[in-house]
């Protein structure tokens, strides 16, 4: 009886292509009808978008279309790239390891794990987006009937390969402290590169021949772009070189890619060493139900991936956020500069909003132990201050070098602590009302199940926060705008703070009464796994 | 890295062929390690490490914690490459290319990082196919598996929402699925309840009575002496003792966990009076 079937790389292909798509309908089936029909429309929408602004592009005068294909060439580029990193995938076929068993050479391997990244939902369409937009807007007579395709699947290729290969890069970093960190910072920074732009999009189309137009022009993922300008303009030689440039790139990514596949696959243990900690007071020295509860907070926020990565991630952010609400403001106002650099907080609401779904594997410790209580709700809700606090002050000291406000600067700076008490007695309700489990950010190839119905909350979160947080410090800023040209002007900080911290202990006190008796729903949805 | 060359490889095979003095004269070994290495750091996980098991043996590798036993299974079923040393699976070099191997091992890893989001039954075809055997074959294959191992009701759960003993049970069905030479099990009891670990074992037996290896790893000495004939013991990365269970244990007069705690030089700690604290009273 035959029993093997003679499956070449098209075969594995298909196969790769079918995983995929099981995998994703599997995914959408479980998550209900309502997912699926915004995934849907999110990908139609997002296909039909591209062919309209690519395709427009016939109607327009060739700068401006220069410049529109490279902006969303490289856009497109950088959110594919580094989305996943930053908002975190769910993406299984990304892991060679789950391969690792199965008796594929390194190319079988590769071809399974390309179709598999071509054919999930996004990647299949933003293919056709640039395909079908590019053809219509940038095909004409000439050498672009061949170079406009071929740049389009080009970029495709250097897109995949190119986040695969950073998708490897990251998962090796992981094997030390200081290369998680290190990608960590990388992954925020790209992330802050891209809030950026894509904040400023609209200054930087209307004006076509901006610096960061001829930035973005220089990555590589911008090149297939600069050779569909050059064949639309009849510039054969320029296009030529640019698409032999485009393939280059695209096949070096390629090659990283299954470099780094095969690296990962036969080193695959942590190699990280585990520093020795002796000599040290245990707990910081704590010898009460608050100190220990603060103490392991603080531990885990220099210690724990997931707190370091949310510490790094919010500062840049935090920053990137305020920076870009004070530029879009002109820069004539220091006044407004200077309490802008409160917007800073807004980028950090996750740190104190949810302060039960980190490192909620070991929260059944907690409850075993009668809580968590109060106190524990306090020391978790007072470590996020940090989070809050260094992205505002480094606004501030960047705002102060700017417009030199810094007698301003200073105040405003006093007066984010008691603001940042405020949202932390938000977030306790938050965090005790409406508690998420947090995706893995430890493992880029991690299952990300926890990302499920983040978007909602979020949301729901970030508008009632907002309201909350703004009612909350009026009476701080109303009080302070009465005494602005008087002695009592530096002491509303002081003032404020213990307004805050009032209102803070209150919440406290309601939030440990709220979740007695309410531990086992909370350890099912926060740590399921603690259960089996 | 150095790897030894072939020739040693070779030259250790022939010596177990023409009979080495523990009863497998004439047969090719299952698996053959010869001076394995592995270093992370300063830290040496695998120190000069041997192994020979015969064919058709139930062969146990036992160890305290940290022994090095995980990294010498990940080495041989070619996972993690190693700095020194051979490894031959029935007669074949696994490094430097362990693809080919892999089409006649079956491997339970200790960590199992399965495809989340397929159901059980689309893991299993899901691999079947990627090892080339037909759809059909495939499914009848992974039906019996499946039923079996008492996973036919939750053959269309995601493996997502499998328990930890569902998940060694699918996991052992995609290691069995090819019918594999040899199968290495990373500690395969741990954290299964009894009645899975009873089912495990039946299909274990099933498959060692129609001429199957199998290679566990484990630190519950009960389970190793009851269901091995052959034991290597693993401390600090190397083989401190090994031989046939009957042996070690001097024909059942002493049991294998004595035997066990003596060679890794183990005792345990007398409380005393240190744990007055501890109790009702």
């Amino acid at each position: 009886m035959t029993t093997h079937a003679p499956t070449g790389l098209l075969g594995l292909a298909a196969l790769g292509v079918r995983l995929r798509w099981r995998l994703s309908t599997n995914r959408l089936h479980r998550r209900g009808k309502s997912t699926r029909r915004l995934v849907l429309i999110a990908a139609s929408g997002y296909t039909a978008a591209n062919i309209l602004v690519l395709g427009l592009a016939r109607y327009t005068p060739d700068d401006d279309a220069g410049a529109t294909v490279i902006l969303l060439m490289a856009s497109m580029a950088l959110g594919w790239v580094f989305g996943p990193v930053l908002i975190g995938g769910v993406d299984e076929t990304v892991d060679p390891t789950r391969l690792a068993l199965l008796p594929l050479s390194a190319a079988e391997r590769y071809v399974v794990q390309l179709a598999g990244a071509m054919s999930g939902t996004g990647p299949v369409a933003a293919s056709v987006g640039l395909l079908v937009g590019l053809s219509l807007g940038h095909i004409g007579l000439g050498i672009s009937l061949v170079v406009v395709p071929v740049a389009a699947l080009t970029a495709v290729m250097m897109m995949v390969g190119s986040a695969r290969a950073l998708a490897a890069i990251l998962a090796i970093a992981q094997r030390s402290r200081v290369g998680r960190d290190a990608a960590v910072l990388l992954a925020a920074l790209a992330g802050g590169t891209m809030f950026t732009m894509a904040q400023l999009a609209r200054d930087v189309v209307t004006v076509g021949g901006s610096w960061l137009i001829r930035v973005l022009s220089w990555l590589p993922w911008a090149w297939p772009a600069r050779a569909i300008n050059a064949a639309r303009i009849g510039e054969e030689l320029e296009a030529t070189i640019w698409i032999l440039a485009s393939i280059g790139a695209a096949a070096l990514a390629h090659l990283l890619w299954l470099r780094l596949s095969n690296y990962l696959l036969l080193h695959g243990e942590r190699s990280a060493q585990t520093r020795r900690r002796s000599g040290r007071a245990l707990l910081n020295g704590a010898s009460t139900e608050f100190g220990a509860a603060l103490s392991r907070q603080w531990i885990y926020l220099r210690r724990s991936p997931n707190s370091r990565v949310g510490f790094v991630f919010g500062t840049v952010f935090g920053i990137a956020f305020a920076m870009v609400q004070i530029v879009q403001q002109g820069d004539g106002n220091g006044a407004a500069a200077a309490f802008g650099i409160l917007l800073a907080m807004l980028a950090n609401l996750g740190a104190a909003t949810n302060v039960l779904g980190f490192d909620a594997g070991s929260l059944w410790l907690e409850v075993l132990a009668g809580g968590p209580s109060r106190v524990n709700m306090i020391a978790r809700q007072v470590i996020a201050l940090p989070n809050l606090l260094l992205p505002t002050w480094l606004s501030g000291l960047i705002v102060g070098i700017w417009t030199g406000q810094w007698t301003l600067v200073l105040l405003v700076a006093l007066l984010a602590i008691p603001v940042a008490v405020n949202v932390l007695s938000f977030g306790m309700v938050a965090s005790v009302v409406a508690p998420a489990p947090l995706p893995d950010w430890d493992n880029p190839f991690g299952n990300r199940q926890g990302n499920e119905s983040r978007t909602t909350r979020i949301a729901a979160i970030a508008i009632s926060g907002m309201v909350a947080i703004v009612v909350l410090s009026a009476p701080i800023f109303i009080a302070t705008f009465q005494v602005l040209s008087s002695a009592w002007l530096w002491l509303m900080p002081a003032l404020g703070l213990a307004y805050s911290v009032a209102i803070f202990m209150l919440v406290a006190w309601w939030a440990g009464s709220f979740l007695r008796g309410r531990e086992p729903l909370l350890i099912e949805r926060l740590a399921p796994r603690a259960l089996n | 890295m150095k790897v030894t060359s072939h020739r040693q490889g070779s030259q250790l095979d022939r010596v177990q062929r023409n009979g080495n003095g523990d009863g497998t004269s004439g047969e090719v070994a299952a698996v053959v390690v010869n001076g394995l290495v592995k270093q992370f750091g300063d830290k040496t996980a695998v120190d000069h490490l041997d192994l020979h098991v015969p064919t058709g043996s139930w062969f146990g590798v036992v160890g305290p914690n940290g022994a090095g036993k995980t990294t010498t299974i990940r080495m041989i079923v070619g996972l993690l490459r190693p700095d020194e040393g051979t490894v031959r699976i029935c007669g074949q070099d696994v490094w430097p290319d362990p693809t080919e191997v892999k089409k006649i091992v079956g491997v339970l890893p200790d960590d199992l990082r399965l495809f989340e989001r397929l159901t059980g039954e689309e893991l299993l075809l899901y691999v079947g196919l990627l090892r080339r055997f037909e759809r059909g074959e495939v499914e009848r294959r992974s039906a019996e598996l499946l039923k079996l191992l008492g996973l036919s009701g939750a053959a269309n759960d995601l493996v997502a929402d499998y328990s930890t003993g569902m998940r060694k049970k699918v996991a052992l069905a995609a290691a069995l699925v090819h019918s594999p030479k040899v199968l290495l099990l990373d500690e395969p009891f741990e954290s299964v309840d009894p009645v899975s670990s009873k089912i495990i074992v039946d299909v274990l037996e099933h498959y060692r009575s129609g001429g199957g290896t199998i290679v566990f790893s484990s630190h519950v000495m009960d389970t190793v002496e009851r269901l091995c004939d052959q034991v290597a013991i693993v401390s600090d990365g190397r083989v401190v003792r090994t031989g046939t269970v009957a042996s070690l244990t001097d024909a059942s007069m002493v049991r294998l966990e004595d035997v066990f705690v003596d060679a890794v030089g183990g005792t345990a700690a007398n409380p005393g009076g240190s744990l007055a604290w501890l109790g009702v009273g």
